[in-house]
C-alpha cells in the first residue's frame, strides 16, 4: 500500500468518524481526485493536512463531503432513456393499483421530477408515489424546492422533446429573472428523505427502482452490497433502471431478467 | 413290410370281404325273388285262369238253362249273344294257359280240360240253334241232360287242373324257404370269416406301428430341455416312415446341439462385449463429470484397475512445448511411495517414451524381478505382465496409460482398455479445451469487468469533469463579472477620484457649515426665538394702542422673521431626524385632484406678487385614492415650488400632477408593477443650474454656489429634505435643468396602501449619492444573486426587474386581436414589439431589425404558415440562433412534431395562458 493511499484511507476513516457518511468503499481514483480538487482550493500540501484540517474544522468537513457528493443531473437525462421508460416499461405498469417507484442518489431531483411529469402524462400520476432519496441533505433541500436556474431549461426543453413528451414541457414550470419553478403540484407527488446507499437499508418494496450514475462512484464490493440492497427492495416482476455506464453484476444476474437492455433496464425475475 | 402297405392290406380285405358278402346276398336273394315271382306271377295266375274257366262255364251253362226255362223267341237270340261272349273268353283264357304251361303233367290236364269243354260248347251250340229253330224245351232239355255227364268231367278237369297247380305253389314256396335258409347260413359264415380276418390284419397293423411310435416317443420324452448339448438318439429299428422319423430326429438332434453349442459361444461373447460395454459406458461416464485433466486420470484409473485386475496404473499426459514434448505423470494407481513411477518421461526414453513416440500398446509379458512391485500388506510380488497403451486422438498420442497385473490380463479386460482408450483421447482433449476455455473466458470476464470499471470510471470521470467545468464556469462567471466590474469601477474610479477630491473639499465646507450651524440651533435657540415671536406678536396686536403705524410694521417685520426663523430651525431638526431615522411618517389615503387644487391656492398669492405665470395641471387618469403621506408630499412640493418662485425672476411655473407613463417608470430603480405611481413635475424658467452643480443641490446647505445663497438667500435645505421626504415615501426627486432656461424637477411616488417595505428593497441612499439627473437603468442579475433563494420562497416572486425588459419580440399571428392582445401583454414587461401577420412579414422584418430575440410564431396563418416561415428563418444567416416558440391550436402531437422538424426551439399550446408565455419567454431568451 502506497503513502497517498494510506492518506486517504485515514481521510477517509476521520471523515467517516466525524460525520458518519463512508467512502471508504468508493471508487478510489474518484475519491482520489475530489481530494486532491480540495487541496488544491485549500492549497493544502497534502492529504495528511486536509485530514487535519478536516478533523479540526467542520466547515472543511463539510466542503469535503460537499466535494465527494458529485450532483450531475438532468431532466429527462439521456433522454432514450425516458423514451424507453415511457414506451416499455409504464404499459406494464398500468396493472398495478399503487406504483412505487424509487430514486436512490436522486441529486437535486431532476430526475424525479422528470418521472412525475412522465407519469402525468402516461396517466399515472395519481396512482405513483416517487420517492427520491439522496445521502446529501443540503442537495435534498434545493430539490424539495423545484427551484431551477434558467439557464438549463433550454436543455431540459430538448430533452423533453426528445424524451418523447406528450404536451409542452412550459406547462410544468414558471419563471423569474433567474429560475425555473417546478410544478408545484407535480412537487407534492415526490417525497424526498435523506438515505444513504453504503449504510442504510431498505425501507420499501418498490415497483421500480432508479439509480443511474450512482453505481459508478463505488467499488465493485459496494456496488454489489448496493445491487443486493436494490434486489430486496423490489417487487417481484419490478423495474431497475440503470445508468447508461452501468449494468447487473455477474454475481446478481440470476435475480434479474435482461427488460430492455441498451436502456440498462432490468426485470426482477 | 411298409407302413402303408399295411394298412392298404387291412383295409383291402375289409372292403374285399364286403364286396364278398354283398354279392352272395344279391345272388340269394335274387333266387328268393325268382321263386317269389313263378309263386305269384305263374301258379298263382294259372290257378285264377283255371277258376276263371270254370266260372264262364258255370255261367254260360245257366244261360243256357235259363233260356231253356223260359222258352221264348227272343230271350234264345239273346242268350245265344252271352254264350257266345263267354265262349271266346274261355277259349282265350285255355289258349294263354297253354302258352304258359311249361310242365307235361298240367298240359295234358288242359288238353282234357279242352276236349271237355269243346264238347260242352257243342252242346251249348246245338240247343241254341234249336232254340232258335223253336225246338221245344223238352226236347233241349234232353240233350241237355245228355251232356250231364259231360259237364260233370269237365268240371272234375278243371279241379284237377287246379289242384294240380296249387300243388306246384307249395313247392315252389318250400324251395324258396330253402334258400332263404341257405342264404342266412352262407351270410353268416361270410361274415364271420371276414370279422376274423379284419380283425387280425388290424391287430397286426397297430402292434406293429404303436411299437415303433412308443420307442420314438420315449426317445423324445427323453430329452432334457434345459440341458441341449446332449440329445439321446433313436434306435432306427424299421425302415419304414417311423424309421425315417427317428432318423430325421436324430438329425434334428444333431443340428440342436450344434446350435446350442453356438447360441452358448455367442451368449459367452454377447456377455463379453456387455460387460466391455457397461463397464466403459462407467468410465465413460467419468469423462463428463470431470472438468481437470488430473481428476479425470485419477478417476479412470480407480475404476479401471480394478476392474481390468490390474494392481498398479499410472497415467501420463503429453505435454509439448518448444523444447520438446515430455510425458508427466498426473495420476497413478496403487504407486507406492517409494520407488514411484517416474514422473517424467522424455518421449521415446524407455517403453513409455517409445508408446508414446509410436502410438501402439506394448504388452510386457516376462516381467523382470526389479520392477515396481505390488504392495499389500501381507507382502509384495512383481507384477506378471505390463500394458502400456498409447491415448489417441486423430493419430496423435495425448497421454500414456500403464497397467500392470499379477496374472495376465484376459481378453475382454484387454478389450475393455482397448475400449476405453479409445474414447478417453476425445475425452483428454475435451477436457484440455474446455480448460482452455474457460481460462480465456475467466480471462475475457476480468477483462469485461476491467473495461466495465474503466468505462464507470470514465463516466465517473466525466460527471466529475462535468461538475468541475459547472465550478469552473460558475467561477469564470463569477471572474468576468468581476473583471467587467472592476473595469466599470476603475474608470468610475478614476471620474470619481476627481470628483471625490472636489466633494471632498465641498464635504469638507459642508461639513463646517452644518457642524457650525447645528452647533448653533440647539433647543435652547427655539427659547428665546419663542420669547421674541410671543412679544412680537404681542406687540403686534398693540392692546394698549401706544405704537404707531410705523413701529407696529416693525414688529410684524420682527414677527413674520421670527417666524421664518423657526421654519428654518424645525427644517434642520426635520433633516437631521430624517438622517437619524426618526421622522415619522404616515401613510394615508390622499386625494391628489384635491392635493393639486390646495398647492396651488397655497401659491397663487405668491404668483401675482412675483408677476409669474403659474399653472397647476392635473392628468385626467389620476387615482382616485392614493396611499402616501400628504404631509409629506405637501412639504416637498413646497419645498421645490419655494426654489423654483424663488430663482424665477420672469416668466413661468408649471406643476403637473399625472400619472407617469411605463416607459418611464422602468427607467426607476425602484418600480414594481405593483404600485400605482404618482408624478409631480414642477418647471421653471429661472437660472437654471449647471450641469456641474445639478449633483450638489440636493446635498444640504447648498444652493448653486455662494453667490446664489447671497442672492437669494435660503438655507440650502429645501431640496436635502425634498429628497429625503420622497425617499421615506418610497419615491425619488430627479431634476433636468439648463443654466439661464430653467429646471423641472420631477418627483415620482408609488401608492403605498401598506406603507413602506422593508429598507432591503428600498434601500437607504446616502445622501452623497449621485441621483439625477443620469437615467438609472435596471441592473442585470449581478453573479451574486445567482444563488438559489431562501427555503419558504418558493413560486416565482414579482420582480424587481424584468428579464424581458427592453428586449425585441416579433410576434407573428393572422389575428389582429391575438397581437393585440400579446402586445398589451408584452409591452407591460417593457418589451419592444415587431407585429407580422404571416410568415412572409416576419421573414421581412428579420431583414429590417436590428436585434431580435425572440419571436411567437403562429401556425396557421395566409400567405406563408408558420412551418414555412420557421424553416426559412432558419435558413437564414442571422435566424439560425433565434429562439422561436411556436404557438400551437390545441397540441397535436403531429402539429408538435412538425413543428419541431420546422425549426421551432418550443411549443406552447393555444390557447395561450400569460404565465405559461412568459415562462417560456424568460426560458428562452435567458443566455446559456
Amino acid at each position: 500500500m502506497d503513502k497517498e493511499e494510506l492518506e486517504l484511507e485515514l481521510l477517509l476513516t476521520a471523515v467517516y468518524r466525524l460525520s458518519g457518511f463512508d467512502f471508504r468503499q468508493y471508487m478510489k481514483s474518484s475519491i482520489l481526485r475530489r481530494v486532491q480538487n480540495r487541496l488544491r482550493l485549500e492549497q493544502l500540501p497534502g492529504i495528511c493536512r486536509l485530514t487535519e484540517k478536516v478533523i479540526e474544522d467542520e466547515t472543511t468537513l463539510k466542503k469535503l463531503l460537499q466535494d465527494f457528493s458529485i450532483n450531475v443531473t438532468e431532466m429527462f437525462r439521456d433522454p432514450s432513456f425516458f423514451k424507453a421508460f415511457r414506451e416499455k416499461v409504464v404499459p406494464q405498469l398500468h396493472s398495478l393499483p399503487e406504483i412505487r417507484i424509487w430514486h436512490a442518489g436522486c441529486s437535486t431531483g431532476e430526475e424525479a421530477y422528470s418521472m412525475a411529469v412522465l407519469l402525468k402524462e402516461e396517466g399515472l400520476g395519481p396512482r405513483a408515489k416517487i420517492y427520491a432519496t439522496d445521502m446529501n441533505e443540503m442537495v435534498l433541500q434545493r430539490a424539495e424546492k423545484g427551484i431551477i436556474p434558467l439557464t438549463k431549461m433550454q436543455l431540459y426543453t430538448k430533452n423533453y422533446i426528445q424524451a418523447g413528451g406528450k404536451s409542452s414541457f412550459s406547462e410544468y414550470y414558471q419563471t423569474d429573472s433567474q429560475f425555473a419553478y417546478f410544478d408545484p403540484e407535480l412537487l407534492k407527488g415526490i417525497m424526498f428523505a435523506q438515505h444513504n446507499l453504503v449504510t442504510d437499508g431498505s425501507f420499501n418494496e418498490f415497483h421500480v427502482i432508479i439509480c443511474r450514475n450512482v453505481l459508478i462512484y463505488f467499488n465493485p464490493v459496494l456496488q454489489a452490497k448496493v445491487m443486493d440492497l436494490f434486489g430486496e427492495s423490489l417487487a417481484s416482476g419490478g423495474f431497475l433502471g440503470l445508468g447508461s455506464k452501468e449494468a447487473i453484476r455477474p454475481e446478481m444476474a440470476g435475480s434479474f431478467n435482461d427488460f430492455f437492455p441498451a436502456e440498462k433496464i432490468y426485470h426482477k425475475k | 413290410m411298409a407302413f402303408k402297405k399295411k394298412q392298404f392290406i387291412a383295409l383291402g380285405l375289409t372292403i374285399f370281404f364286403l364286396f364278398v358278402l354283398l354279392f352272395v346276398i344279391l345272388a340269394l336273394t335274387s333266387t328268393i325273388k325268382s321263386n317269389m315271382l313263378e309263386i305269384v306271377q305263374d301258379r298263382y295266375d294259372k290257378v285264377n285262369r283255371a277258376m276263371e274257366i270254370r266260372q264262364d262255364i258255370f255261367q254260360s251253362d245257366r244261360r243256357i238253362l235259363q233260356a231253356l226255362m223260359q222258352g221264348e223267341e227272343g230271350s234264345g237270340a239273346l242268350t245265344a249273344t252271352d254264350v257266345n261272349g263267354l265262349s271266346s273268353n274261355i277259349r282265350e283264357n285255355i289258349s294263354e294257359l297253354e302258352g304258359m304251361l311249361n310242365k307235361n303233367q298240367s298240359k295234358r290236364l288242359l288238353r282234357e280240360v279242352k276236349a271237355g269243354y269243346e264238347s260242352f260248347a257243342a252242346m251249348e251250340i246245338r240247343i241254341l240253334a234249336g232254340l232258335s229253330a223253336g225246338a221245344s224245351p223238352d226236347e233241349m232239355m234232353a240233350i241237355y241232360n245228355a251232356e250231364n255227364a259231360a259237364r260233370s268231367q269237365l268240371f272234375e278237369r278243371l279241379n284237377s287242373f287246379r289242384d294240380y297247380q296249387e300243388g306246384l305253389i307249395g313247392e315252389a314256396l318250400e324251395s324258396s324257404n330253402e334258400a332263404y335258409s341257405q342264404l342266412i347260413a352262407s351270410l353268416v359264415t361270410a361274415v364271420a370269416a371276414a370279422i376274423i380276418l379284419i380283425s387280425a390284419a388290424t391287430l397286426w397293423v397297430i402292434r406293429s406301428t404303436n411299437r415303433s411310435l412308443i420307442s420314438i416317443t420315449e426317445g423324445i420324452r427323453a430329452i432334457d430341455y434345459d440341458n441341449l448339448s446332449e440329445i439321446p438318439r433313436l434306435k432306427q429299428e424299421t425302415n419304414d416312415e417311423i424309421g425315417q422319423i427317428a432318423s430325421s430326429f436324430n438329425m434334428m438332434a444333431a443340428s440342436l446341439e450344434n446350435y446350442h453349442a453356438q447360441e452358448k459361444k455367442y451368449t459367452a461373447e454377447i456377455a463379453e462385449q456387455n460387460w466391455i460395454q457397461t463397464q466403459s459406458a462407467e468410465i465413460i461416464n467419468l469423462y463428463h463429470k470431470s472438468t481437470e485433466v488430473e481428476s479425470l486420470a485419477e478417476g479412470f484409473l480407480a475404476k479401471l484397475a480394478p476392474l481390468s485386475g490390474a494392481s498398479l496404473g499410472a497415467f501420463y499426459l503429453m505435454d509439448g512445448d518448444r523444447s520438446g514434448t515430455i510425458l508427466k505423470k498426473i495420476s497413478s494407481y496403487a504407486d507406492s511411495g517409494e520407488t514411484p513411477a517416474r514422473g517424467t518421461i522424455p518421449e521415446r526414453e524407455g517403453l513409455v517414451g517409445q508408446c508414446a513416440r509410436d502410438g501402439r500398446s506394448i504388452y510386457l509379458e516376462e516381467v523382470p524381478g526389479n520392477f515396481t512391485p505390488v504392495k499389500t500388506a501381507f507382502g509384495e510380488a512383481v507384477p506378471a505382465c505390463i500394458l502400456i497403451s498409447p491415448v489417441i486422438v486423430k493419430d496423435e498420442v495425448v497421454a500414456v496409460v500403464e497397467l500392470a497385473a499379477l496374472r495376465h490380463f484376459t481378453k475382454p479386460e484387454k478389450a475393455l482398455i482397448e475400449k476405453v482408450l479409445e474414447t478417453l483421447g476425445i475425452a483428454v482433449t475435451n477436457i484440455l479445451g474446455r480448460m482452455e476455455v474457460e481460462r480465456l473466458l475467466l480471462e475475457s470476464q476480468a477483462q469485461t469487468e476491467e473495461l466495465q470499471s474503466q468505462s464507470e470510471e470514465l463516466q465517473a470521470q466525466s460527471e466529475e469533469l462535468q461538475t468541475q467545468a459547472e465550478e469552473l464556469r460558475m467561477i469564470n462567471e463569477q471572474l468576468e463579472e468581476r473583471s467587467r466590474d472592476a473595469e466599470e469601477k476603475s474608470a468610475e474610479l478614476q471620474k470619481a477620484k476627481t470628483e471625490l477630491e472636489e466633494q471632498a473639499r465641498q464635504l469638507q465646507l459642508s461639513s463646517n457649515y452644518k457642524s457650525e450651524f447645528l452647533a448653533n440651533m440647539s433647543h435652547e435657540l427655539r427659547t428665546p426665538l419663542n420669547s421674541i415671536l410671543l412679544l412680537s406678536e404681542m406687540l403686534t396686536e398693540d392692546e394698549e394702542e401706544a405704537l404707531t403705524e410705523e413701529q407696529k410694521e416693525f414688529t410684524r417685520v420682527i414677527h413674520s422673521s421670527g417666524q421664518d426663523l423657526l421654519e428654518l430651525i424645525n427644517d434642520i431638526l426635520d433633516l437631521s431626524k430624517v438622517e437619524v431615522g426618526k421622522l415619522d411618517v404616515s401613510f394615508d389615503e390622499v386625494n391628489i385632484r384635491d392635493f393639486g387644487n390646495r398647492i396651488g391656492q397655497l401659491f397663487a398669492h405668491l404668483a401675482s406678487h412675483k408677476n409669474l405665470e403659474f399653472t397647476v395641471s392635473t392628468g385626467e387618469d389620476l387615482p382616485d385614492v392614493f396611499h402616501t403621506d400628504e404631509q409629506r408630499l405637501q412639504q416637498i412640493v413646497k419645498n421645490l415650488l419655494s426654489n423654483a418662485f424663488k430663482f424665477t425672476e420672469e416668466g413661468s411655473v408649471k406643476v403637473n400632477v399625472e400619472r407617469p407613463g411605463l416607459s418611464e417608470l422602468q427607467r426607476l430603480p425602484k418600480w414594481t408593477e405593483r404600485n400605482d405611481w404618482l408624478k409631480v413635475s414642477v418647471a421653471d424658467t429661472g437660472i437654471g443650474i449647471s450641469q456641474s452643480k445639478q449633483r450638489m443641490i440636493f446635498d444640504p446647505f447648498h444652493q448653486g454656489d455662494g453667490t446664489t445663497m447671497r442672492k437669494y438667500g435660503g438655507t440650502g435645505l429645501g431640496l436635502s429634505i425634498s429628497r429625503e421626504f420622497a425617499r421615506l415615501l418610497g419615491g425619488i426627486v430627479q431634476v433636468e435643468s439648463e443654466e439661464g432656461k430653467g429646471s423641472t424637477f420631477t418627483l415620482y411616488i408609488p401608492s403605498l396602501p401598506d406603507g413602506l417595505p422593508e429598507e432591503s428593497e428600498y434601500p437607504y441612499i446616502p445622501v452623497n449619492e449621485e441621483v439625477a439627473p443620469a437615467v438609472e437603468m435596471a441592473p442585470g442579475p449581478s453573479a451574486d444573486e445567482q444563488t438559489i433563494p431562501d427555503a419558504g420562497e418558493a413560486g416565482p416572486e414579482v420582480e424587481a426587474v424584468s428579464l424581458l425588459a427592453g428586449k425585441t419580440v416579433v410576434v407573428v399571428d393572422d389575428d389582429r386581436r391575438n397581437i393585440y392582445a400579446l402586445t398589451n401583454a408584452l409591452k407591460k414587461e417593457g418589451m419592444n414589439i415587431l407585429t407580422a401577420e404571416n410568415g412572409s412579414e416576419c421573414l421581412d422584418l428579420l431583414s429590417q431589425a436590428d436585434q431580435v430575440d425572440i419571436i411567437l410564431m403562429d401556425i396557421m396563418m395566409p400567405v406563408m404558415d408558420g412551418y414555412t416561415a420557421m424553416k426559412k428563418i432558419r435558413g437564414l444567416e442571422k435566424g439560425e440562433d433565434i429562439p422561436i416558440i411556436a404557438l400551437t391550436a390545441k397540441a397535436m402531437k403531429g402539429d408538435r412534431e412538425k413543428c419541431l422538424e420546422a425549426g421551432a426551439s418550443d411549443y406552447v399550446s393555444k390557447p395561450l395562458k400569460l404565465d405559461q408565455l412568459l415562462s417560456v419567454m424568460r426560458v428562452w431568451i435567458t443566455k446559456e
